[in-house]
């Protein structure tokens, strides 16, 4: 008797558990003080020395030589890249949008650009006296002329677009620098600047890059410098004594790499990381809309991020430009944007081809006329003589108006984006079938191939370089010639295009750029292209325990300014 | 004995050879090393990298080059940063054992205790409960399960701690930590309890029909029968026969605990085996793929034999030739 009422306790001891544990699984009551909108900034706080800060990082690189192929990663550029090596330029707000301007901590003001020769501009840069390593070794102009080199003549180089136009780098003195360009080109201002930086001479000459800067380097030009990297675990970054700048707050700064999104909120929550910078996924925006409890987030559009419907211009019946058309009038874009990032504040679609800061350089309405008008699409495509088959699906010549979109798969956005076009296009008479590939598979093969119709991706810009010849020049359209090494995969031939693609490539003057750009995106809408649809916004979420004017910077990352950063105590 | 073994292990060299073909035949012709290098990167940096990897060779001549290196103990170099293979498997295997070591460890004490338990105290309202919890359990996936339990300990970290984590789901020591201590055991728990609670459910119940089937042999009713306590002979004579069908079970599962902890190493970010092989699959590392499978053949050999020395001491009549 006395066990069997044991055991009846027991029983239900373990059903009170259970529903303890149900409970903690069911309603979220956490109070939602998330900002909805784009609040960046805790900027005049009087923020204290100390403490750690401890970031969720969703990502880490291959490896830290910056310059090798390996290296070429967003997260391993924000963790490490940004706060450790000296660069000559920054990107900074302006206005509505983003300017790129000298780095007064490594350059004592704006190059001077001397274009007397036009087809040879001459850049001089100065370089500020302070600058010094971590080994207190000043920066020179020999770093500028060492970084240069290593990346033109070096192997396995991740792209030195930009550095091959480059003919000479002189030191009259140490601390001035003089650049000659062997023509005019337009992204200078990306040189030595965002992504590789400058690279420290004295400690990597005559030494494998990739070997003394794989696995981290224990030098700095920048307000921090790596303690230590524990791959697949965690980077501590500590503050560089040397830094001549403004120093660091923290004591130190821990990136943990976690790779799951879900998990990562959870962390976040479990108060194990203090700041995550999530890529916009779904569920991403589920969990803000949720609410985070005791976190603060901006969301910004203003990124160097594109996606678009990519259409295979040489891909029948996509080569008709009615056809392209067409299908641009078919889609509700501000439908898609409003379903994907509506909770984010972002409901507006992308008018232009190019990232939004870019915008400056682009004309940011050239395609706000494609908006759905079903009326548009029937008369497209009859004056095109197709005619609608007893599917209601549009058909010529035996053909019917039928595509396939690729995209990433495993990617639950672009798999909502494909039902929504698929649903959309269905109603205007084209019949979408929807094919998901492995990144590699897509981006490796397909795409240059020009295997595919239409597709969804994103392009995203690492520096602020105007110009899309790359990816819209005839010449660069990719071909069994010439191995599908070209970059233009969705086979854009706009004849008087490209004359002023390749303009904007070799132009200077930024008011000419500006022009070329907004003629460039106007000539593209008028071809129908591609068509742009949203600029994937960028969500960084802190904890209020982070204090400091935290602000995401769509070139330098998240992490940018983490020296001005602290922790309440 | 040592023959058997000899014979165990040449046994498995042509299986080797025949699945490290396969796989690395599978891997290069399905997935593009290079394709990362291939938006927004220029043409040469690509060509360069092919040419660097050998990727433009013929598959059996870099397979060839591989296995004449492997059989020299070198595993080759990463494709992306050129880091020796070994480099990064040896802290993912080093992961990977500790959660699995002590998943394998608290699974079988609690497994077999339930099992027993149930087992001796059969159709009672705890049989039937812990049969229930069982089945419960089988069903739970982890990727499900792992989440749901990292949630309930930021909740319990509200209710007991203010707020400040009591048991963290980030890695298995905090930064700049190690050793075995109590920061690595609150790194362990949500882990190994998302591991574990499968293999809890299913070891169980192996080992509840086990000492069913033990309990009713006519050695225990004569071991009663003279006398001997039940204690001694649940523990002494029923548990130690009751344990063989388990031991095999057990062997065979720690080899697939290799490739079954993707999810839980994903979850607690814990950078071991199952993430190393997701992402060298993902990107076309096959020299990783190829160390991986090495070592998994060779944990699934290795745990076989143990299960098969096992059989034989725990059951004296069985021997090995």
């Amino acid at each position: 008797m006395r066990s069997e009422r044991a055991l009846y306790l027991r029983l239900f001891a373990l059903i009170c558990a259970l529903a303890l544990v149900l409970a903690a699984c069911g309603g979220d009551d956490d109070d939602d003080d998330t900002a909805g909108g784009t609040d960046d900034t805790t900027a005049d706080e009087d923020v204290p020395a100390g403490g750690e800060l401890v970031v969720g990082a969703e990502q880490e690189p291959d490896c830290t030589a910056w310059i090798k192929s390996c290296g070429g990663s967003s997260w391993g550029y924000w963790m490490m890249g940004v706060t450790t090596m000296p660069r000559a330029f920054d990107t900074i707000p302006d206005g509505d949008g983003w300017a790129v301007v000298a780095n007064t901590d490594l350059l004592t003001g704006e190059p001077e650009v001397d274009d007397t020769n036009p087809d040879k501009p001459v850049h001089t840069y100065s370089i500020n006296p302070d600058a010094v390593w971590s080994d207190s070794t000043p920066i020179t102009c020999d770093d500028f002329a060492f970084t240069w080199d290593a990346i033109v003549n070096g192997e396995d180089i991740y792209d030195p677009t930009g550095y091959t136009e480059i003919e000479t780098v002189d030191c009259p003195d140490a601390n001035t620098v003089v650049v000659t360009f062997a023509r005019p080109y337009s992204g200078w201002k990306a040189l030595f600047g965002s992504g590789f930086g400058v690279h420290p001479k004295h400690i990597l000459e005559g030494q494998d890059i990739a070997e003394a800067m794989g696995n981290g380097y224990d030098w700095s030009g920048g307000p921090w410098i790596i303690e230590s990297w524990n791959k697949g675990v965690e980077v501590i970054l500590v503050p560089n004594d040397a830094f001549w700048g403004t120093k660091p707050k923290l004591e130190r700064v821990i990136f943990k790499v976690q790779a799951d999104t879900a998990a990562e909120f959870q962390a976040f929550q479990n108060r194990e990381v203090s700041m995550i910078y999530p890529q916009p996924q779904l569920d991403v925006v589920d969990q803000i809309e949720g609410g985070l409890e005791g976190a603060q987030s901006s969301f910004s559009d203003s990124t160097g991020n594109l996606e678009a419907v990519w259409m295979n211009n040489a891909a029948p019946p996509l080569d008709d430009v009615d056809v392209r058309k067409a299908i641009a009038y078919a889609i509700d874009r501000d439908a898609i944007v409003a379903q994907l990032f509506g909770a984010l504040g972002v409901d507006a679609p992308m008018q232009t081809l190019n990232p939004p800061i870019l915008s400056e350089f682009a004309d940011t309405e050239a395609w706000s006329d494609y908006v759905l008008d079903l009326d548009m699409v029937d008369e497209l495509m009859t004056g095109a003589g197709w005619a609608k088959n007893g599917s209601d699906i549009w058909e010529k010549d035996g053909e019917t108006a039928s595509f396939t979109l690729k995209s990433t798969a495993g990617n639950a956005r672009r798999e909502l984006t494909g039902q929504i076009l698929q649903e959309q296009l269905a109603n205007a008479g084209f019949e979408l079938t929807l094919d998901y590939q492995e990144a590699g598979a897509l981006f490796g093969e397909q795409l240059p191939q020009g295997d595919f119709q239409l597709a969804v991706y994103a392009q995203v810009l690492t520096a602020i370089t105007v110009g899309q010849c790359n990816l819209m020049c005839t010449k660069n359209i990719p071909t069994a010639e010439n191995e599908f090494s070209g970059q233009n995969w969705t086979r854009t031939s706009v004849a008087e295009m490209d004359p002023l693609l390749e303009e904007l490539e070799t132009t200077l003057d930024e008011t000419r750029q500006a022009e070329l750009g907004k003629q460039i995106d106007q000539m593209q809408a008028e071809a129908q292209v591609s068509l742009p649809l949203d600029p994937l916004p960028n969500i960084l979420i802190w904890s209020d325990d982070v204090l400091g004017p935290v602000s995401d910077n769509p070139v330098l990352g998240p992490f940018h300014n983490l020296n001005l950063l602290g922790v309440a105590s | 004995m040592l023959i058997y073994i000899l014979r165990r292990v040449l046994y498995s060299i042509p299986l080797l050879l025949i699945a490290t073909f396969g796989v690395f035949l599978m891997v290069s012709e399905t997935f593009d090393a290079s394709a990362y290098l291939a938006q927004n990167r220029s043409p040469e940096t690509r060509a360069a990298f092919i040419e660097k990897n050998n990727l433009d060779e013929p598959v059996v001549n870099r397979y060839g080059d591989w296995l004449v290196d492997a059989v020299q103990g070198n595993f080759g170099e990463t494709y992306r940063s050129s880091e020796p293979v070994m480099d990064e498997v040896r802290p993912a295997f080093w992961n990977t054992i500790q959660i699995v070591g002590w998943g394998i460890l608290i699974s079988a004490f609690v497994a077999v205790s339930i099992g027993v338990y149930s087992a001796v105290r059969q159709y009672s309202i705890s049989d039937y409960l812990l049969t229930g919890l069982a089945f419960v359990g089988i069903a739970l996936p982890p990727f499900w399960f792992g989440l749901i339990a990292y949630h309930f300990a930021t909740e319990l970290a509200g209710w007991v701690n203010g707020g400040e984590p009591v048991l963290y789901g980030l890695g298995l020591h905090s930064a700049g930590k190690d050793g075995l201590n109590l920061d690595y055991a609150r790194h362990l728990v949500l882990p190994v309890m998302t591991l574990t609670v499968q293999i809890i459910a299913s070891w169980s119940r192996f080992q509840r029909s086990s000492m069913l089937d033990v309990l009713s042999s006519d050695y225990i009713r004569t071991a009663r029968a003279k006398g001997v306590s039940r204690p001694k002979v649940i523990l002494k004579h029923g548990l130690r026969n009751g344990l063989i069908p388990l031991v095999t079970i057990i062997a065979l599962d720690v080899g697939a605990l290799f490739g079954g902890l993707v999810v839980t190493e994903v979850v607690f970010s814990i950078p071991g085996m199952g993430r190393l092989f997701v992402d060298a699959l993902n990107n076309g590392e096959a020299n990783i793929v190829l160390a991986w499978l090495l070592i998994a053949a060779f944990g699934i050999i290795l745990f076989n034999l143990l299960a098969d020395i096992a059989y034989s001491i725990l059951d004296p009549r069985i021997r090995l030739s």
